[in-house]
């Protein structure tokens, strides 16, 4: 409790503050924990009736919210409502925490469908399923299974693509995706009992609710690329300028990665991350090793020339994808390269100058001695 | 008193001689400058944006660098290795001249060094013809070479203000080699040879028809041997102008070691040893008895050519010597490059000439070469079996390839004038003698053969000046039109540069068919997939099959190249038929010639015809390139007998008046719709 403590007011004294939006059916008054539990985030909070969804969600053509609670007990959503919601994923990226009551009509399943690939149950279920473990969105210390729930289970149609970040073996509570334009996040919950002022009462479903609002509006699971820096291997001035990488250098490149925790960017040491060369194709990758600015590797400047990117791109579940591309050019090596004369060819030089000298000799010493011959007097009368 | 007046009369002929080549230099300038005079200082067509833009890098970096130029902005992401695959003649010139005016406080820009580098050169050309025709002949048949060099529109053609690319110079190091050449042989000096060897040396450092003189010299050589003019003065000659010229050539990066690997140099290493066989023999034949001779000359000769034949052949066999290029080859055979290399055959400048293109760019001097030919054989020296040989050869190679039209004009002034001056001296000489005679008849009848010749001088400056504005002084870059209101430019490519340049990011990567790559490079200062270096065919054809595909399919290739803009040039709206779509089967050629899985036969309709209308065929609706082009262009109405989309270079209504582009976002049409501009939307991240 007191971590959890601990960890809100570090929130409230880091984050940035967000614009919500909540959007309800039924009676406000039984989300109040909720929204007092976003407020005390330091976000600036909004409540509207999910009848305003469509005029207050997308005004002047944006998004108004950086992330918007939809809570919808009752059965339909309006489809200019439904496209109001497409709007604010796709074209803003916006973050959406999404929970619905069982008794959702085919309006909502067919969203459900078409954008998350994830086809909604029509029997009730009241117990959370077991999670698979190794999301980034719930720590470890949250027992899932104690989490009030009442509402319907969910199927992802299939594990290729985007993956879902909380699921079961059978039947899933809610489905955490990533990766709609710019990352946009969303949390789809099959039950409102958990953000009601009941669920949020109880001490597993409120760590649940925090834990999965908090990583749909980015508190967790969020990364970035401090800075990246390139050079050649024992190159002095430690550098890239024009003249770019000679082919077969061996270039050192390496990069500072960062995660949000607890209100500030940590240091974060993947040993998965991999840094690739890239030009049309791969022609270089190597895995990054932690070093002393972070991550680090060690690649050789391929032979053909060209215009190359240094591409790293780090992408798994539950947090934000990083993805960083720099251009490079390797050139041909100069034409002062080569030294242009090697000492150790000595006899070779002697020989040239020789035959050159004796050439020049020779046709001195013939000139002054042979007669001119009848035919060469012959061609000067000729000319 | 008699003899002062000989030299005074001397004097007096070399000053006018002097001035009216003076006056032939500022002629040959100043014709040039119809394309300044009427739109302004601008570089023209398209390989001359590259030539300026490697002379700015060049200038601002010092020679050292640009020999090391590797250039990323250019075929992207491959790059070019520039110093290694240019010829830097030109650009050097310009550099020196640009750096000598300004040592001298004549301020001048780059710009305008480039723009008027041409017109210089064909001062200098005239110049240079001048000594060659009075070799030939007399200082009179120089004059007269000097001042139809001048004004041929052949060599106008590539040589006017503005015309900065690698011929501007090139020319003039062609006939100031050859004359150098002509004075080496008449004079057998090894100072001229080397002499030759350096002006060869700087055409090869200009231009890629270098090969020419590689090839010419050496057959001169052999002609020579073969009807009897051998003598020292030839073997020193060429022996002292091969030996340097080779090693002076293989130290230009772009050539390489090509002069002792490519076929294209191996018939004057041929020569060179047959030359020294020669040398051998002739040394022998005053050495030995005349039997011992036949035999020495049986024996070692046949060993020699054998010898010789079997070495060339291992050689070829073992790859040391590569073979021909495609380009000589075309030479050979004009049908090679359209069975074989698509990219030679698809440039206008590689088609074979017409016979009207004869009578355009030489005028009367198509009908003076064979006169001149005549001339030249009633009197042959050295020189005049140098010129006939010249121009039997570029006779044949401008047949082949109308740019070869440019290596014709020289030999045919040459030729001409020595024609005209044979001519006009027996009138003369005819006028004068009949006079004294009182032969009124005579008289009468020579004088009016001096008037109709003299009308025909005035004809051949009238076309050619004409030909000069009209033909001549386009820039390509804007373009100008006639109508009943009066001229209108259209200058919508530079519309469409400068748009690119003031609105899209300094890395932005366009892409659009090679013609334009390096005025993009130039005025837009963006990075372009390809452009007319043409060095590299799969990349080329990458873009061709692109623009050939559907959208979907081209998307595939655009991303892998990191294309942000797609730009397409379009005349439907004004009429402008050098554009895309006309050019488009060249891409489909050149695109499924590399990669297939694009047929040709696929952008017909059913009649078999190329069409934009109705009955064009799905493949060719669904391209990427008619999307682009007809885009919108339902929407507008260019001929009042007819509803919006009428097509005025095809002259047919289009096909598909609602395209709704997919993977491309429209961001800037010109003018007069000549330049259209697609941004690539970016991929959907889900």
């Amino acid at each position: 409790m007191r971590v959890f403590a601990l960890s809100l007011a570090l929130l409230l004294a880091f984050s940035v503050a967000q614009k919500v939006g909540v959007f309800f059916d039924g009676e406000i008054a039984d989300y109040n924990a909720l929204i007092s539990h976003v407020g005390k985030l330091g976000n600036e909070v909004a409540t509207h009736k999910i009848g305003e969804l469509e005029s207050k969600l997308i005004v002047d053509g944006s998004s108004a919210y950086d992330t918007i609670c939809v809570i919808v007990p009752s059965e339909s959503l309006s489809a200019t409502a439904i496209a109001a919601l497409e709007k604010h994923l796709d074209k803003h990226a916006g973050n959406m925490y999404l929970a619905f009551s069982h008794t959702v009509d085919m309006t909502v399943r067919r969203f459900l469908f078409s954008h998350f690939n994830v086809k909604a149950g029509t029997k009730e279920v009241t117990a959370f399923p077991r999670i698979h473990s190794g999301s980034p969105i719930l720590p470890k210390k949250i027992d899932a299974e104690a989490v009030k729930y009442s509402g319907i289970a969910m199927f992802p149609q299939s594990f290729s693509g985007k993956f879902p970040l909380l699921y079961g073996d059978e039947v899933v509570g809610a489905i955490a995706t990533q990766g709609h334009a710019n990352n946009a996040r969303v949390v789809l919950l099959g039950s409102t009992l958990p953000i009601t002022n009941t669920g949020m009462a109880d001490s597993p479903t409120r760590q649940f609710v925090a834990a999965t609002l908090g990583w749909t509006m980015g508190y967790s699971g969020k990364l970035r690329i401090a800075g990246t820096t390139h050079s050649r291997v024992g190159a002095s001035h430690g550098g890239y300028d024009d003249a770019g990488y000679a082919a077969g250098d061996y270039i050192e490149w390496g990069t500072t990665l960062e995660q949000f925790i607890d209100g500030r960017w940590e240091p974060f040491t993947p040993t998965d991350a991999q840094v690739e060369l890239v030009c049309m194709d791969v022609w270089a990758r190597e895995t990054l090793a932690p070093s002393n600015t972070g991550l680090a590797a060690t690649i050789r400047a391929p032979e053909k020339p060209g215009v190359y990117k240094f591409v790293l791109d780090y992408e798994r579940v539950g947090y934000s994808r990083l993805h960083d591309e720099e251009q490079v050019q390797v050139r041909q090596p100069k034409d002062s390269f080569h030294p242009r004369f090697e000492s150790q060819a000595w006899p070779y030089y002697g020989s040239v100058l020789a035959v050159s000298f004796m050439f020049v000799a020779f046709v001195a010493l013939y000139l002054n001695s042979a007669p001119v011959s009848k035919k060469v007097e012959e061609d000067k009368k000729d000319n | 008193m008699v003899k002062d007046d000989g030299i005074a009369s001397e004097t007096s002929m070399k000053a006018l001689n002097i001035v009216i080549l003076a006056s032939i230099f500022i002629l040959a300038f100043g014709v040039r400058l119809f394309a300044v005079i009427r739109y302004e200082s601008v570089i023209h067509e398209f390989d001359p944006y590259f030539n300026y833009r490697a002379t700015i890098y060049l200038i601002e970096n010092g020679f050292e660098k640009f020999q090391n130029w590797f250039d990323d902005r250019t075929w992207y992401p491959i790059g070019r290795i520039v110093g290694g695959t240019l010829f830097p003649g030109l650009m050097t010139t310009a550099a020196i001249l640009f750096k000598v005016l300004n040592y001298f406080h004549i301020f001048i820009s780059i710009r305008d060094t480039c723009v008027f580098l041409a017109p210089f050169m064909a001062g200098l050309t005239a110049i240079t013809a001048y000594f060659f025709g009075k070799d030939m002949r007399d200082d009179r048949t120089g004059l007269l070479a000097a001042l139809l060099m001048a004004l041929v529109p052949a060599y106008i053609s590539r040589s006017v203000a503005g015309s900065y690319d690698n011929e501007a110079v090139s020319i003039f190091a062609l006939l100031f080699a050859y004359l150098l050449w002509i004075k080496a042989v008449r004079h057998g000096s090894v100072l001229l040879a080397a002499l030759t060897a350096a002006a060869y040396f700087y055409m090869a450092a200009s231009w890629g028809a270098y090969v020419f003189i590689i090839n010419l010299v050496p057959l001169y050589t052999l002609v020579s041997v073969l009807v009897g003019r051998y003598s020292v003065r030839l073997h020193v000659a060429y022996t002292t102008f091969y030996v340097l010229g080779i090693v002076m050539t293989m130290q230009i990066p772009f050539i390489n070691y090509q002069p002792i690997q490519s076929a294209e140099h191996l018939a004057a290493a041929g020569i060179f040893v047959f030359m020294q066989g020669i040398g051998v023999l002739r040394y022998l034949s005053s050495r030995l008895p005349e039997h011992d001779l036949r035999r020495v000359f049986r024996n070692v000769g046949l060993t020699a050519v054998i010898g010789f034949f079997a070495v060339t052949v291992a050689l070829e066999l073992s790859g040391f010597v590569t073979p021909w290029s495609g380009r000589f080859k075309s030479f050979l055979d004009p049908t090679y490059a359209k069975a074989h290399i698509p990219i030679i055959a698809s440039v206008s400048e590689h088609q074979p000439t017409t016979w009207g293109s004869f009578f355009f760019d030489l005028h009367i001097l198509a009908f003076l070469v064979p006169a001149g030919v005549y001339f030249a054989l009633d009197g042959l020296t050295d020189t005049n079996l140098f010129v006939l040989l010249y121009g039997v050869c570029a006779v044949y190679f401008s047949g082949v390839m109308i740019r070869m039209m440019l290596i014709l004009a020289p030999v045919s002034c040459l030729l001409g004038a020595l024609a005209l001056s044979r001519v006009l001296d027996s009138l003369t000489t005819a006028v004068r003698s009949r006079i004294n005679a009182k032969d009124v008849k005579a008289v009468v009848g020579a004088a009016a053969a001096l008037v109709f010749l003299v009308g025909l001088l005035v004809s051949f400056t009238r076309h050619s000046v004409w030909a000069t504005s009209e033909a001549y002084s386009s820039p390509s870059v804007v373009l100008m039109a006639n109508t009943p209101t009066g001229r209108v430019v259209f200058d919508d490519f530079r519309e469409a540069y400068s748009w690119l340049d003031h609105n899209t990011a300094e890395d932005a990567k366009v892409m659009s068919w090679w013609d334009y790559g390096y005025q993009l490079a130039q005025m837009s200062n963006r990075t372009t997939i390809v452009d007319n270096n043409t060095w590299n065919n799969t990349h080329i054809a990458m873009v061709g099959r692109a623009f050939a595909q559907n959208e979907d399919d081209a998307i595939v290739t655009i991303r892998l190249l990191d294309v942000d803009y797609v730009l397409v040039v379009f005349g439907g709206l004004v009429g402008y038929s050098s554009d895309d779509i006309n050019k488009f089967l060249w891409m489909v050629r050149i695109g499924g010639g590399e990669f297939g899985g694009v047929h040709e036969q696929d952008y017909f309709n059913s009649r078999g015809q190329y069409t934009v209308d109705k009955s064009v065929s799905k493949t060719m609706r669904d391209s990427l390139m008619y999307r682009l082009c007809f885009h919108r262009f339902g929407e507008v109405v260019t001929d009042r007998r007819f509803p919006g989309g009428f097509d005025r270079v095809r002259n047919v209504e289009i096909g598909d008046k609602d395209i709704k582009l997919k993977h491309f976002e429209e961001v800037f049409t010109s003018q007069h719709w000549m330049v259209r501009i697609y941004k690539v939307k970016l991929e959907n991240n889900w």
